[in-house]
């Protein structure tokens, strides 16, 4: 028999609290309004469990409220940011295709290194630092598109309408966040025991 | 091989690696990708320049890594990184949720 547990919201708050907070916080990257958030969820949560079947995991249902919840909070705000980190790491794009003997193609010290044992990263909590500490590195409407489109699989046309972007922009940020994860990883993890290790 | 067969054959690559994209733009169209179908005939130009350019074949690859680790990322919240919603903050929104009535 599978009986769906008590309704016990302090349980979720046990449970669920830190993976919700982490979740907010990183797409908000503030903490008051993170936890803001996280209450809100599950306050919401609490007036519609009736709804939640227990087809997907307790944590996911919850994950989704927040993410709608995160979703309607940047599609009120996205008409008050001012655009301004458009140039993060455009240089990483200039660095990556300075080739004098063949312009646009890779330089030599900028090319995609093999990266070794991609595979069993994923199971290493070490990993899972570096990634969250690159992708935190992000400025925050380049982290915010990449998370929305990478993370939580949001259709590209639905962000566009939420951040009120043009498919352009979204593309073009999508591009840089990339790039700059990519080099990211590749300095920190892949290549962490080469001397070029500055970029942290 | 005979002279004029070899000078044929590296005539023939550099033929390939003229008609190809460049890396810059390869490395665009792998973005693009995930956002439009490409044309038949970008597809092709790009299949062969990765046939013959290991820098890219390794970022496409990566960018598989990347994608797969961005959807795995969701259940790996890192200890310490990212801050833990603190004890106090539990409490309050524990004392909100006593005041709800259930719906």
């Amino acid at each position: 028999m599978n009986l769906p547990p008590a309704l016990d919201p302090e349980r979720w708050v046990d449970e669920h609290g830190d993976s919700l907070f982490h979740y907010a916080l990183s797409r908000l990257r503030d903490p008051v309004l993170a936890e803001d958030y996280v209450q809100d969820t599950l306050l919401a949560a609490l007036k519609s469990h009736h709804r939640f079947e227990g087809r997907s995991s307790e944590r996911s249902w919850l994950t989704g409220i927040l993410k709608n919840k995160i979703l309607d909070h940047f599609r009120k705000a996205g008409r008050e940011t001012v655009f301004t980190d458009l140039e993060f790491y455009g240089d990483e794009e200039a660095r990556a295709f300075d080739n004098a003997a063949f312009p646009d193609h890779w330089n030599a010290a900028a090319a995609p290194t093999e990266w070794n044992g991609a595979g069993a990263a994923l199971d290493q909590e070490a990993f899972w630092k570096v990634f969250h500490r690159c992708s935190g590195k992000l400025p925050d409407r380049v982290a915010r598109v990449f998370l929305l489109r990478e993370v939580d699989d949001v259709p590209s046309d639905e962000i566009c309408a939420s951040l009120n972007i043009t498919p352009n922009n979204l593309w073009v940020m999508l591009h840089r966040a990339r790039l700059a994860l990519r080099r990211c990883l590749e300095v920190n993890w892949f290549g962490a025991q080469s001397p070029e290790s500055d970029e942290a | 091989m005979k002279g004029p067969v070899k000078w044929l054959r590296w005539r023939g690559i550099l033929l390939l690696a003229a008609l190809t994209p460049t890396c810059r733009r390869i490395v665009q169209l792998a973005s693009l990708q995930c956002e439009r179908p490409l044309t038949p005939w970008t597809r092709l130009r790009m299949r062969v320049h990765l046939r013959i350019c290991r820098g890219c074949e390794r970022y496409l690859r990566q960018m598989d890594f990347l994608r797969a680790a961005a959807a795995a990322s969701v259940e790996r919240p890192t200890a310490g990184i990212q801050g833990h919603l603190a004890p106090e903050a539990k409490d309050r929104i524990k004392r909100r949720l006593r005041c709800e009535p259930v719906g």
